[in-house]
């Protein structure tokens, strides 16, 4: 069941992202209002703000060490321009405070 | 000339994208190991690789389904991340040609940001085709669902993800996408702000509609301010930035 749950969780947001992709070509050579354009460019860096935060600020034993494997892994992305690179930096940095602050 | 050429074409799309393979590799990889952290099983994972075909937006939804966000706020959640592609559509139809092989809606289910980057810079550069594109999205599409497999196979060996904090790797995720996007002080005000707003809100609804809401709010500010900007010297739009 959870399986079923999951596989048509996939379809429709594979459906919507569709929608988005034919979207454009559907309108053609119309034009989109400034104002949603200005607002479309903003959505990435909004969005990503929104679903890194509640897995960073957990008010909670673990806390400085997301925070700081956060800002490790922020410095690492712009020095190395790597995504991987965050990843390891970031999550090498939160283990080793957790582990020094017994919050693992 | 360009029909004999067609496949000559699609291979030129499938080699001008590998250069990007370094950097979608992993995040497919990582991807599918957040999945299975997630709790989705194998099968729901390929199936939205092969669905969505969008990174981004396939972090966000086992993210919110692992914090038990309802599928309606997943859902638009997605929509809204995906939007941009919108943009892309519009920009490239005009290039593609009336009538294309294959027909443009089943090229539409290839367009991602690498391959309307690429394939638009090509078009520019006046060596642009539909078998181009068409390649550029293959080449990503292959490549992602193998890093997708790849993920799978090395999450379900992973020991209890929860008890040693893997689940952080959601959060490192979408910093590694925020940071190189943070251009402007423009950037920096929209991303104080949304931090703010997504803070708050999630103490007050399920994952999904905390996310849409604070998107809906940030980025207005983020469009208002820019219109500000403009509208120095344009008539100005309602909706001020203060």
């Amino acid at each position: 069941v959870t399986q079923t749950q999951q596989l048509a969780l996939a379809l429709a947001a594979g459906l919507v992202t569709y929608v988005t992709r034919i979207g454009g070509f559907l309108l053609g050579t119309r034009k989109v209002p400034a104002f949603a354009e200005r607002f479309l460019k903003y959505v990435p860096v909004a969005a990503f703000t929104a679903l890194f935060v509640p897995g960073a600020v957990t008010l909670d034993a673990q806390m400085p060490a997301r925070l700081a494997g956060a800002a490790v892994a922020a410095v690492a992305v712009l020095w190395l321009r790597q995504l991987w690179a965050g990843l390891v930096a970031g999550m090498a940095v939160f283990w080793l405070v957790a582990v020094l602050m017994h919050a693992l | 000339m360009r029909r004999s050429g067609y496949w000559r074409d699609v291979r030129r799309g499938l080699v001008a994208m590998v250069p990007l393979w370094p950097g979608v590799v992993p995040f497919g990889v990582a991807f599918a190991i957040l999945a299975r952290t997630a709790g989705f099983s194998a099968l729901a994972t390929q199936a939205l690789s092969i669905f969505v075909f969008a990174g981004a937006s396939q972090v966000a939804t086992v993210t919110l389904y692992a914090s038990g966000a309802g599928a309606v706020g997943i859902v638009l959640t997605v929509l809204l991340l995906n939007l941009r592609h919108l943009l892309y559509g519009l920009s490239l139809r005009p290039w593609l040609g009336a009538r294309t092989r294959p027909p443009w809606p089943a090229l539409a289910f290839l367009l991602t940001d690498e391959a309307y980057g690429v394939s638009i810079r090509e078009y520019l550069d006046g060596g642009g085709s539909v078998p181009f594109f068409l390649g550029c999205g293959l080449s990503l599409f292959s490549v992602w669902q193998l890093a997708t497999i790849t993920g799978s196979l090395l999450g379900s060996v992973l020991p209890n993800p929860k008890g040693i904090g893997l689940d952080f790797i959601f959060a490192l995720t979408f910093l590694a996408l925020l940071v190189p996007l943070v251009r402007s002080w423009r950037h920096v005000v929209v991303t104080a702000v949304a931090a703010v707003a997504a803070f708050v809100l999630t103490h007050y609804f399920a994952g999904g509609v905390a996310v849409l809401l604070t998107v809906l709010i940030a980025a207005t500010l983020g469009a208002a301010l820019e219109s500000a900007k403009t509208g120095a010297d344009a008539p100005r739009e309602s909706g001020g930035a203060a």
